[in-house]
C-alpha cells in the first residue's frame, strides 16, 4: 500500500517527485505559487469603487504577481533603470552649456541649498562637447561609447525633484515620496502587472561592488504593498539569490530527495484539510524554489556568451589606472546579467552604479573631474553594449532603458573648489527603447544648466510616463490603504511626457 | 443575474463602454460597474437602484435631456432592457455592496453622518438564545450562532483536544506546547472539556510569552521601531524601553484605558511613574528624516505621523486622509485634523537646527531621566565625592611643572564632563517646549506657508465636536517635581486632555476598535475587517451586535483584555475546526470566506512565530526577556546592500543571545532580516493592523538552506538523541511529538524511514563518515524536513 505513494524510481531508491498524475510543470502551473507567490481571495479589481473595501478587508492577495492586462497597450514590457546613486552632473554629460563654460571662474548669485541664494563661482565643465549621429546630440568625451548611441536615446534635461538630501531625495527617484515607506516603481509594476517569470523575482536589483546607496533596501522596499512585491537582490558574488543552495554538504540529489519526501508528507497533511489552497501552493512554493537553484545561476552565468558581446560590454576590459575606479567589467556583467533577466521576462531590473559614500558614487563634492574619470569609464562600455546587444536581439523594441540618479548637480563651485553640490532644481534623465523616441532631446535648463526652465517636469511626471509606457495609467494605478487609494505619481497632478514617446 | 450577463452588460459594452470606460470617461463618467454607475459623473449619479424614472442613464437614452449613445438611439427594446435592470435595482454580479460614493466637499456634518454604524452609541444587545444545547457555552456562541442560523449555515464539529491546546498555544503565546503538555491536556479534557480549557488558558495567560505575542501584534499597530530610517538611519536610543513596556503592560493586564492614557499622556497623568514616561515613547518610533529639505515642512510631516498613528490605532480612523483636504467618504472635516493636530502642536521635535544640513537629535528634547529621590540623593553623593577630587587636582595643579599640568588638565576635564551629564537611566520619551503653545492653523492643501483659519484643540466634530477642557499640568507628585528640578518643562495639559477622551466609556470607537483587534488575532479576521479603518472605506462589521456586546464587556470589566480573551477563548465558535466539512456545499458557496465563522480558520503562524516554534522544538529558545534587543547574523551578502555594509547592526552576539524571541530582533528600518521580511513581517514604516500571508519561493529557499536553519536543524537532531535514545522508532516519535504535538502515523513512518535511509546511504557514499555520524547526518536532513512541513507552520 505504501509503495503506492512512491514512483517507481523512489521505490528503487533513486529520488523522484511524487505527483504521479501528470508532469511537474503542471502541477505547478495549476497551482502557480511562483517565486512572486500566491494567497487566498481574489481581490485586484483595479477599476471599480469597490476594490479599496475588498483590497483592505482581506490581508492575503491570491496571486500577487499573476500576470495581468494592461489599461492599454503597451510601448514597453520591461523596464532596466541604471540608477546613478550620488547624483550624476548633467552639465558634464548631455546637458552642454557653452556659456557655462564661457563664464568660468565669474561669479554669480545663485539658489544653491534649500532655497538659499549666495553669490558663488561658476564651475565651467572641462569636458569637451560634440555632436552626434544624425541627430547631432551634444555629448561629453567622458562617455564616447554612449554618445555613438544617442540616436537611440532620449534625453529629458528638465526635470525637478523635491528634495537636496540623498537620503529622501534616493526614496522619492524610486518611490515618489519623500517619507519613507511607499512602495518604489518596481512594486507598483509587479502590482499593476504580475510578473511573467515563475521561476525567477518580477522585480530584481544589484548594487555597487563598493557598496549599496543610501538607505539601502529602502530604495526597493514595497512598503504598504505584501512583501511579494519587493525588489530581490540579486548579488555579484557568492549565492545571487539569498540562501539559494544547502551549506550543509548534501547533493542535488539528496535535496530532490527532501523536497519529493517533504511533498510525500506534506501531501497526506493536505490530504485531511481539503479546500485549502494555501496548503497545495505551499507544497509547489518547494518545488519552485528546488527549480530556482538551477534558474537563478543559469541567468547569472555569462558562460554561453561570446566573446563578442562580453567586449561590447566592456567586461573584458581593464580598470583604468583611477584610484578608486573598479573599470567596466561589475557594471559591464550587470548590463548583461539585466539583459538576460528581461530575455527571460523579469519585468523590472534596477542597477545601481556607485554605492557606499563620497566618491565611491557619483556624488563630486569635492571634484566633478576626479569623479568622472572613477564613475564614466565604469558604465561607458556597458550601457552602450546593453544598448547595442538589445538591439541586436530585437529587444530594445520592448525593453525601456532609464538612465539618471536621484538628482544633479550644480553649475558653481561648491565651497570655492572643484566640485559640484546636489542640485534637485535642474536636471537630466535619459531613456532609451521601450516606445521612446531616439535621438530626441525634450526640455530645458537655464544656460549655466542649473534649473528647469523649458518643459519643466517634476519627477512624478517621469514616473507616469515610465507606467505610462508600460501600459498602465498612473491614475488608475491605485492601491488602498490607510483610507486612501495611492499612486505611484502622488496626490499632486502628473502629466505624461507624451512628447517623449514615439 | 444571467439576465445581466446575456442582456445588461452587452449592451453597455457594445454602446457605452467606448466613451464610459477604462480608456474615455467622457463626462467625467464611467459606466462599467454599479459604483461607478451610482458615483456618475459631472451631471450626477447615472441611476438611482429600482428608480428609472429618476435614473439619468435612463433618461439619456430616451433622448430626453441628454441624447446617448450619441451616434444612434437604442432601440425600445434595448431601452427596455436596461430600464428593467435599473428597475430591480441594477444589481451587478461581484458586487453586493453598497457604492462608496465621496462625500460632497464643505458639507455640514449631518445626523445620518452621526448615525453611522461606528460613531453611534455602544449599545448592549441581550445575548441571543441559542436552541443548540451544545452551543450555549458562551454568550459570544449566541452572537454568532443565531447568524448562522439565519444564514442557513452549519457550524462545524468541535476541534480535538489536541488541535485546541496548539491553536491556544500559538494564538496566546506565539509557542508550540511541549508533548507533555499536549498530554496532560488530553487527558484533563477527557475528564472536563470546559474547567480543562479554562485551566489551560489561566496558565498562558499568567506566561511571561503571552506579553511578547500579544505586545508584538501592538507594536505592529503602532509602527515600532528602533531606528529614524534614511540616510543615517540613526538608532533610537532607549526605544526598547517602549517595547518592553508594552510587553509588561500585556502580561500585567493593564486596563486599556490606562494604556492609552500612558501611551499618549503618561508625563501628564496625576501619577507619572517610569511606566508611564517610557510609554510615552509612542511618540518617537516612527520614521524621522533628519536632513529633511524643507525644515518647516517636516515637522508637520513629523505631526502626521503622530495624527495618524494616533487615530488609527486608538480609533480606528484614517483622518490622515483628511490633511490636505475634508476626507472624501468619511465626515472627517479637514478642520478635524489641525484640531487634533493642535494636541500635539507643543510636543518638542526630535530635531534641533544645529547645522547647516543635518538636523541633529536634540537628547535633552526627548529624552527623560528615569529618576527618585533614591537616584538623586545617589547622585549629590557622586557629585559632591567628584567636586572633592576636583578641588584636590586643581590644588596639586598649582604647585605641578609643565608636564605635571597638562596629565592633571586631562583628569579635570574627564571630572568636569562627568558632572554635567549624570548617568541616569533615561526613556526615549514625549516632552513640551514650555508653557507657551504656539497656534495652530488650517493648512490650505497642506501646505505649511498657507496658512488657514485658526483652530483650538477640539475632538472630532461627528462624535460632539466638544471643546476640549484643558489645564496646563505644572507641578503635582514627587517625580515630576524632581524632573522639574532637572530642567524638565511643564505641559499643556493638551494630550492628557486627548486621552482621557480617547479612554472613555463614551467615546464609541475606542473599545470597539480594541475588541475588534482581539478578534481579529484569534480568527484572522476581525468583526470589522479592516481593524484601522473603521470608517466608511472600511468594512461594516459581520456581527455588530456582538462587537457592542465585547465593547461593553470591555469596559465593564475595567477594560481588561485578558477578560475579552477568556470570552473568545472558551466559546464554541473558537472551539470549532477548521477542517472544511467538503460535503457541506451549502456553506461553502455561501460564505466561502467564512466571514461567518461556521469553522475556524486554517492559519500560517507569523514569522516571529515561526522562527520562535522553531527555537523552542530545537530546544535552544532563550527565554530572556528585555533589553536593546537581539542581532540575528546577517550573511555579508545581505549587508552589501548598506551604503556602509554592517553599520548599525552587531555581528558578534553569542549563539546564546540570538536564540531570543522574535520580537526582541533589533527592528532596523533600513535592514530586515531575510527569514522575518520573507515571512511577511511588515515593513514599521506605517501602522499596520494586519498581516498579509504571502506564499513564495524565496520562503522555501530560506526554510530550507539558510545558516538559522543549519544551526536549528542540527540543535533539534542533538536533541532528540539526547532524549530518545538511539532506538529509530523512539527517535521519530520523539521528533513529530516535539513538532507537532503527536505520533506519526503508519505511512508517515514508512516514509520517514525511507528517506532516512537513502540519505544514509548517500552520505555514506560521500564522506568518510563513521555509521553514527552517517546516521546524524540522515536525521539532521529530516529534521530539516519537519520544520518545512506544512503541518508545522498551518495550525488547525
Amino acid at each position: 500500500m505504501l509503495e503506492k505513494l512512491l514512483s517507481p524510481l523512489a521505490r528503487q531508491g533513486t529520488p523522484n517527485h511524487p505527483h504521479c498524475a501528470g508532469s511537474r510543470r503542471e502541477f505547478l502551473w495549476q497551482l502557480g505559487a511562483g517565486f512572486g507567490g500566491l494567497a487566498l481571495t481574489d481581490i485586484l479589481d483595479r477599476d471599480g469603487y469597490f476594490s479599496p473595501r475588498a483590497e483592505a478587508a482581506t490581508n492575503v492577495t491570491e496571486h500577487p504577481l499573476m500576470t495581468r492586462a494592461p489599461d492599454f497597450s503597451p510601448k514597453a514590457k520591461r523596464v532596466i533603470f541604471l540608477f546613478m546613486y550620488g547624483g550624476p552632473s548633467q552639465m558634464d554629460s548631455w546637458d552642454y552649456k557653452p556659456e557655462l563654460q564661457e563664464h568660468h571662474g565669474k561669479t554669480v548669485e545663485i539658489q544653491t541649498r534649500r532655497r538659499k541664494k549666495k553669490t558663488q563661482t561658476i564651475l565651467g565643465s572641462q569636458r569637451h562637447f560634440e555632436r552626434y549621429g544624425e541627430s547631432g546630440l551634444w555629448g561629453a568625451d567622458c562617455f564616447p561609447h554612449i554618445n555613438q548611441q544617442l540616436d537611440e536615446i532620449c534625453l529629458v534635461k528638465s526635470l525637478y525633484a523635491d528634495t537636496f538630501a540623498h537620503g529622501s531625495a534616493m526614496i522619492q527617484m524610486n518611490s515618489g515620496r519623500i517619507i519613507q515607506g511607499h512602495p518604489t516603481i518596481g512594486s507598483w509594476l509587479g502590482y499593476g502587472l504580475g510578473s511573467e517569470n515563475e521561476n525567477l523575482p518580477g522585480y530584481v536589483v544589484m548594487v555597487d561592488p563598493r557598496g549599496g546607496p543610501i538607505a539601502g533596501a529602502a530604495n526597493w522596499s514595497s512598503g504598504f504593498m505584501p512583501a511579494a512585491y519587493q525588489g530581490t537582490h540579486l548579488r555579484n558574488k557568492g549565492e545571487p539569490i539569498l540562501d539559494l543552495k544547502p551549506k550543509s554538504g548534501i547533493t542535488r540529489s539528496m535535496q530532490r530527495d527532501l523536497v519529493d519526501t517533504l511533498a510525500m508528507l506534506n501531501e497526506q497533511h493536505r490530504k485531511t484539510r481539503p479546500g485549502y489552497s494555501e496548503l497545495p501552493a505551499r507544497i509547489a512554493s518547494y518545488e519552485l524554489a528546488f527549480q530556482l537553484q538551477m534558474s537563478a545561476p543559469e541567468v547569472m552565468d555569462l558562460a554561453t556568451e561570446t566573446q563578442a558581446t562580453l567586449n561590447m560590454y566592456g567586461i573584458l576590459d581593464p580598470a583604468p589606472e583611477e584610484t578608486g575606479c573598479v573599470g567596466p567589467e561589475p557594471f559591464g556583467r550587470q548590463c548583461l546579467i539585466a539583459r538576460r533577466l528581461v530575455e527571460r521576462g523579469v519585468r523590472y531590473v534596477q542597477i545601481y552604479s556607485g554605492g557606499g559614500h563620497g566618491d565611491q558614487n557619483w556624488d563630486a563634492h569635492g571634484d566633478i573631474e576626479k569623479n568622472l574619470r572613477i564613475h564614466a569609464p565604469e558604465i561607458d562600455k556597458p550601457i552602450a553594449g546593453l544598448i547595442k546587444d538589445l538591439k541586436q536581439r530585437g529587444l530594445l523594441e520592448e525593453t525601456l532603458i532609464v538612465w539618471g540618479g536621484e538628482f544633479g548637480r550644480q553649475s558653481v563651485a561648491q565651497n570655492g573648489g572643484k566640485g559640484r553640490d546636489h542640485n534637485p532644481l535642474g536636471f537630466l534623465y535619459w531613456m532609451a527603447g521601450g516606445g521612446v523616441k531616439g535621438g530626441h532631446s525634450h526640455g530645458e535648463t537655464d544656460p549655466l544648466g542649473h534649473e528647469a526652465t523649458v518643459n519643466r517636469h517634476h519627477i512624478r511626471d517621469l514616473h507616469a510616463t515610465i507606467l505610462h509606457l508600460m501600459g498602465l495609467d498612473h491614475e488608475k494605478l491605485t492601491y488602498f490603504y490607510g483610507g486612501l487609494k495611492h499612486k505611484l505619481t502622488g496626490v499632486r497632478e502628473a502629466r505624461v511626457i507624451h512628447d517623449l514617446i514615439a | 443575474m444571467q439576465f445581466f450577463e446575456a442582456k445588461v452588460r452587452p449592451l453597455l459594452a457594445e454602446h457605452c463602454f467606448q466613451c464610459h470606460g477604462t480608456k474615455k470617461q467622457n463626462g467625467g463618467l464611467r459606466l462599467d460597474s454599479r459604483a461607478a454607475m451610482l458615483a456618475g459623473g459631472e451631471a450626477g449619479p447615472a441611476i438611482i437602484p429600482h428608480d428609472p424614472a429618476e435614473s439619468l442613464l435612463i433618461e439619456a437614452i430616451h433622448y430626453e435631456s441628454l441624447e446617448m449613445p450619441p451616434d444612434q438611439k437604442l432601440s425600445s427594446g434595448q431601452i427596455q432592457i436596461l430600464t428593467e435592470w435599473v428597475q430591480s435595482g441594477a444589481p451587478w454580479p461581484g458586487s453586493s455592496e453598497v457604492a462608496l460614493v465621496p462625500r460632497q466637499h464643505g458639507l455640514e456634518i449631518t445626523d445620518e453622518d452621526r448615525n453611522f454604524w461606528a460613531f453611534r452609541p455602544i449599545a448592549r444587545h441581550p445575548v441571543p438564545n441559542v436552541p443548540d444545547v451544545t452551543w450555549d457555552d458562551q454568550a459570544i456562541d449566541g452572537f454568532i450562532y443565531r447568524r448562522l442560523l439565519s444564514e442557513g449555515l452549519n457550524p462545524s464539529p468541535q476541534a480535538t483536544p489536541r488541535e485546541l491546546i496548539r491553536r491556544t498555544y500559538f494564538n496566546l503565546l506565539g509557542l508550540p506546547p511541549t508533548p507533555d503538555e499536549v498530554t496532560h491536556f488530553e487527558e484533563a479534557f477527557v475528564r472536563n472539556p470546559l474547567s480543562s480549557l479554562g485551566a489551560l488558558i489561566e496558565t498562558l495567560l499568567a506566561s511571561q510569552h503571552y506579553g511578547e505575542r500579544w505586545g508584538r501584534h501592538w507594536l505592529d499597530v503602532v509602527r515600532f521601531a528602533q531606528t529614524d530610517g534614511y540616510e543615517r538611519d540613526g538608532e533610537k536610543e532607549f526605544s526598547w524601553r517602549y517595547r518592553d513596556y508594552v510587553i509588561q503592560a500585556f502580561n500585567a493586564d493593564k486596563p486599556y484605558d490606562q494604556f492609552i492614557l500612558e501611551q499618549l499622556a503618561g508625563d501628564e497623568l496625576p501619577e507619572v511613574t517610569f511606566d508611564s514616561i517610557i510609554a510615552t515613547g509612542f511618540y518617537r518610533i516612527g520614521v524621522w528624516d533628519d536632513e529633511p529639505d524643507v525644515k518647516a515642512a517636516a515637522i508637520y510631516d513629523n505631526l502626521d505621523d503622530i495624527i495618524r498613528t494616533t487615530s488609527e490605532a486608538f480609533l480606528g480612523l484614517t483622518i490622515g486622509c483628511a490633511r490636505c483636504h475634508d476626507h472624501k467618504f468619511d465626515p472627517l472635516p479637514q478642520a478635524d485634523y489641525y484640531r487634533l493636530q493642535a494636541f500635539f502642536r507643543n510636543i518638542t521635535p526630535v530635531g534641533t537646527d544645529q547645522s547647516e544640513t543635518h538636523w541633529k537629535t536634540n537628547p535633552a528634547a526627548i529624552y527623560t531621566p528615569l529618576i527618585d529621590q533614591q537616584v538623586i540623593t545617589q547622585w549629590e553623593v557622586t557629585q559632591g565625592e567628584l567636586q572633592s577630587q576636583l578641588a584636590q587636582l586643581q590644588a596639586r595643579q598649582e604647585n605641578a611643572d609643565e608636564e605635571a599640568k597638562k596629565q592633571l588638565d586631562e583628569q579635570i576635564t574627564e571630572i568636569e564632563t562627568k558632572l554635567k551629564s549624570p548617568s541616569y537611566p533615561q526613556a526615549l520619551s514625549v516632552r513640551e517646549k514650555g508653557p507657551h503653545v504656539e497656534d495652530t492653523f488650517i493648512l490650505v492643501r497642506g501646505n505649511h506657508l498657507t496658512k488657514g483659519k485658526q483652530v483650538e484643540p477640539q475632538f472630532l466634530s461627528v462624535l460632539g465636536s466638544e471643546k476640549a477642557n484643558i489645564q496646563p499640568i505644572s507641578s503635582g507628585g514627587d517625580y515630576r517635581d524632581l524632573l522639574r528640578n532637572q530642567g524638565v518643562q511643564p505641559t499643556s495639559g493638551r494630550r492628557l486632555a486627548l486621552a482621557q477622551w480617547i479612554a472613555s466609556p463614551d467615546n464609541p470607537m475606542t473599545a470597539r476598535v480594541l475588541v475588534n483587534r482581539i478578534w481579529h488575532f484569534h480568527f484572522g479576521h476581525g468583526i470589522v475587517a479592516t481593524p484601522s479603518d473603521f470608517g466608511r472605506t472600511g468594512q461594516p462589521p459581520s456581527h455588530p451586535e456582538l462587537l457592542d456586546w465585547l465593547a461593553s464587556e470591555l469596559i465593564d470589566h475595567d477594560w481588561s483584555i485578558k477578560h475579552i480573551h477568556r470570552l473568545i477563548l472558551q466559546s464554541n465558535t473558537y472551539r470549532q475546526s477548521s477542517q472544511q466539512n467538503l460535503d457541506d456545499h451549502h456553506s461553502q458557496t455561501k460564505d466561502p470566506g467564512n466571514t461567518l465563522l461556521w469553522r475556524q480558520h486554517l492559519r500560517r503562524l507569523d514569522a516571529e512565530s515561526i522562527r520562535d516554534a522553531i527555537l523552542s522544538v530545537s530546544g535552544k529558545l532563550n527565554p530572556e526577556m528585555g533589553g536593546r534587543g537581539i542581532f540575528p547574523k546577517l550573511s555579508t551578502g545581505v549587508l552589501a546592500s548598506q551604503s556602509r555594509p554592517g553599520n548599525g547592526w552587531l555581528q558578534d552576539q553569542s549563539e546564546i543571545q540570538r536564540a531570543r524571541r522574535s520580537v526582541y530582533i533589533f527592528s532596523k528600518r533600513t535592514l530586515g532580516v531575510p527569514l522575518m521580511e520573507s515571512l511577511d513581517a511588515p515593513t514599521p514604516d506605517k501602522p499596520e493592523p494586519s498581516r498579509q500571508t504571502t506564499t513564495i519561493a524565496p520562503q522555501a529557499l530560506i526554510l530550507l538552506n539558510s545558516e538559522f536553519m543549519d544551526w536549528q536543524t542540527e540543535a533539534f537532531a542533538k536533541r532528540i538523541a539526547a532524549e530518545a535514545g538511539g532506538d529509530f522508532s523512539n527517535r521519530l516519535s520523539r521528533a513529530y511529538r516535539l513538532a507537532f504535538g503527536r505520533y506519526p502515523t503508519e505511512q508517515e513512518t514508512a516514509i520517514s524511514s525511507e528517506f532516512i535511509k537513502r540519505q544514509e546511504s548517500q552520505w555514506a557514499s560521500l564522506e568518510s563518515l563513521n555509521k553514527d555520524e552517517v546516521g546524524d547526518r540522515a536525521f539532521i536532513e529530516f529534521c530539516r524536513i519537519l520544520f518545512n512541513m506544512n503541518e508545522f507552520i498551518y495550525i488547525d
